[in-house]
């Protein structure tokens, strides 16, 4: 066990949505993991695994049916509606697509202080002002960009506009939903590198949710890997891209493409189906290294 | 036979501008491109969005919406057939036939009211003059070679009863169906799983293989190019700013932009090394609405000389690289840098 609790604890995650056919299994089914001060946990799997849903859950955006999260010591799955908004300081959420989370109408200075106003801090606006222009410089805007509207920015500003948004409130954990899969390849490592960088700078947490296992290699901590609802193996990155022991894993690290000619053709892709559903229970194979049997 | 000694280019581009209008005026989306495909030749095309890439491609189908595209100048010759002076007849009867396309989303080529085996048969009878009966058959086969599972019965359900993966692969077999001698996938992969996408590249080389068919196949994804292509070309601001082949691009790329890309990935060789920061390429594509006077991208190259602002570089062997490795730069990149982590 850890000394200092863990900033997240997550305990027996269940979500099933009401739109499911009868029968299915649940999009998340009995998942529980940590998350430390300061860490990236990334989680992967394919679509329909439930990493989103996991996501979403852990912020109260999609609340779950059952099951604990525990936010820096506090139960928060049943919280009520006030005591969210205290707690959502604390936690924000980066999506995917840069351009549908801002607010087409609004100038982009306006959509970073939104936050503030929102939680009642700073009322002197020209102090709130100064926060805002000093948090478009820590994503490496030009404060002289605020009074524009987001479509006249590309998608990598956009995001980098979403990701000061987010952190302006100070929050503990950012929840980044596939931050870089809308973008350009020459941007992705500009987003990946702003979220590195600001980790170092505020020591936020973030829950890392990508299928790109290249850059999730690259930027976590440790992984955890989702199918069906399920948390089928979790380990430190470098334990489980170098020693995956679910055949799942395998599976999904042996259909990476490598960006080397010579190795893509050396390699053989284990690309059988995969398609049992592992009742078994997490067993832990090395220090930190979970399996499902 | 052909002649191997002397075999003809199966798709020759020469001096191809795409331009489309705007409110703001003309964007200028494909400038001055040229190259040959060989009968089947597999051409990865990489480059980001704006890069010209789909535009290029959309036009030797003649499928870009005219106006407000407007092809400027350039001729397409596909087996000989040159395609931006042919008839509209002429066009239906290549698409389909000769050149087959598979695009990003399944969902959105597919027919929502119709089932698959209806839009299979479509084309076959359309194109191959098939009667019903051998048209369902056919489409039988084609689903079941394309690895959907129960193909009998399947062949009467819609697209919205498949995965995403598997309307992919109806999509090629709808591509295929009538034995097209030129397969362009446009990001055909990007929307799916790895697992998936593994499964439908190794689906696409089979199929390559068996229907000796040249393929062109646009991505942004390095490690897919590295796994498929004989040839790769590296576009940017709707030009081609380096080709040549698979290794020579990746073990000894000779445009700054290339050597980004490449450098911008992280180096899964290296699992156990403390967390580095990415080579990133700073700055953003240009604004293709003003060609700029130089190399397009000689704002965001930290290796640009004076002349890479004023002039545009023209594509050109590579100095001291294997023949066929062309490549548009002022630069001597052998002198400048290297690739990150390269042997």
């Amino acid at each position: 066990m850890p000394q200092t609790p863990p900033l997240l604890q997550v305990q027996n995650l269940t979500k099933r949505y009401e739109s499911a056919p009868r029968g299915a299994p649940p999009a998340v089914d009995g998942v529980s993991f940590h998350l430390n001060s300061g860490e990236t946990l990334g989680l992967v799997g394919e679509s329909g695994s439930g990493k989103s849903t996991i996501g979403r859950a852990v912020c109260m955006l999609n609340p779950p049916d059952s099951g604990s999260i525990r936010f820096e010591g506090q139960e928060i799955a049943n919280a009520s509606r006030s005591d969210l908004r205290a707690v959502r300081q604390r936690m924000q959420i980066v999506f995917q697509d840069p351009f549908s989370a801002l607010n087409p109408r609004m100038r982009v200075g306006e959509l970073v202080a939104e936050p503030l106003l929102i939680h009642g801090r700073y009322r002197n606006n020209a102090e709130r002002k100064e926060v805002v222009a000093e948090q478009f410089r820590m994503v490496g805007l030009d404060p002289d960009v605020m009074d524009r509207y987001p479509h006249q920015f590309s998608g990598g500003q956009c995001q980098r506009i979403c990701i000061a948004r987010a952190l302006i409130l100070g929050p503990s954990m950012i929840v980044a939903d596939e931050p870089i899969a809308a973008l350009d390849v020459s941007i992705q490592a500009q987003i990946v590198n702003l979220l590195a960088d600001l980790q170092d700078k505020t020591k936020v947490s973030y829950i890392f949710i990508s299928h790109d296992l290249r850059m999730v290699q690259h930027i976590c901590h440790r992984v955890a890997v989702l199918f069906g609802g399920r948390i089928v193996e979790l380990a430190g990155v470098a334990e489980l891209y170098s020693n995956p022991f679910h055949p799942y894993t395998q599976r999904l690290l042996s259909a990476v493409p490598i960006p080397d000619p010579a190795r893509e053709r050396a390699r053989q892709s284990s690309i059988t189906a995969f398609t049992s559903r592992n009742d078994g229970d997490l067993i832990e194979v090395a220090s930190g290294h979970f399996v499902r049997q | 036979m052909t002649d191997a000694r002397t075999p003809k280019p199966l798709l020759q581009i020469r001096d191809l501008s795409v331009r489309f209008k705007t409110d703001r005026g003309h964007v200028h989306a494909v400038n001055g491109v040229s190259y040959d495909l060989m009968p089947e030749e597999t051409l990865c095309i990489v480059g980001e969005s704006g890069s010209g890439k789909s535009v290029h491609a959309l036009s030797i189908l003649r499928l870009l919406p005219e106006p407000p595209a407007e092809i400027t100048s350039g001729s397409i010759r596909f087996d000989g057939q040159e395609l931006l002076t042919a008839s509209r007849q002429a066009m239906f009867d290549l698409r389909g036939n000769g050149i087959g396309m598979v695009f990003q989303n399944p969902m959105s080529s597919l027919n929502p009211v119709l089932t698959i085996g209806k839009q299979i048969t479509e084309v076959l009878r359309r194109h191959m003059k098939m009667d019903g009966k051998a048209a369902h058959r056919r489409a039988v086969e084609l689903l079941d070679r394309v690895r959907i599972p129960n193909a009998a019965s399947r062949v009467h359900s819609y697209p919205h009863e498949f995965s995403g993966g598997q309307r992919q692969r109806i999509m090629i077999a709808i591509a295929i169906a009538c034995n097209p001698r030129l397969l362009i996938a446009d990001e055909a992969t990007t929307a799916l799983d790895v697992t998936t996408q593994a499964e439908i590249i190794q689906l696409v080389r089979e199929l390559k293989w068996e229907q000796s068919m040249a393929v062109i196949w646009i991505t942004h994804d390095l490690g897919v190019v590295a796994g498929i292509a004989d040839t790769v070309q590296v576009m940017y601001a709707g030009g081609i700013v380096e080709r040549g082949p698979v290794d020579a691009i990746f073990n000894d790329p000779r445009n700054a932009y290339t050597l980004g890309l490449l450098n911008s990935l992280p180096d899964v060789s290296d699992a156990h090394g403390a967390r580095r920061s990415l080579r990133q390429i700073d700055g953003m594509p240009p604004d293709l609405h003003v060609l700029p006077a130089g190399d397009p991208f000689a704002p965001r190259n930290p290796y640009a000389t004076q002349r890479c602002f004023s002039e545009p570089p023209s594509l050109r062997q590579a100095e001291g690289a294997e023949p066929g490795h062309l490549v548009a730069a002022w630069y001597d990149l052998r002198k400048l840098a290297r690739r990150e982590g390269a042997a």
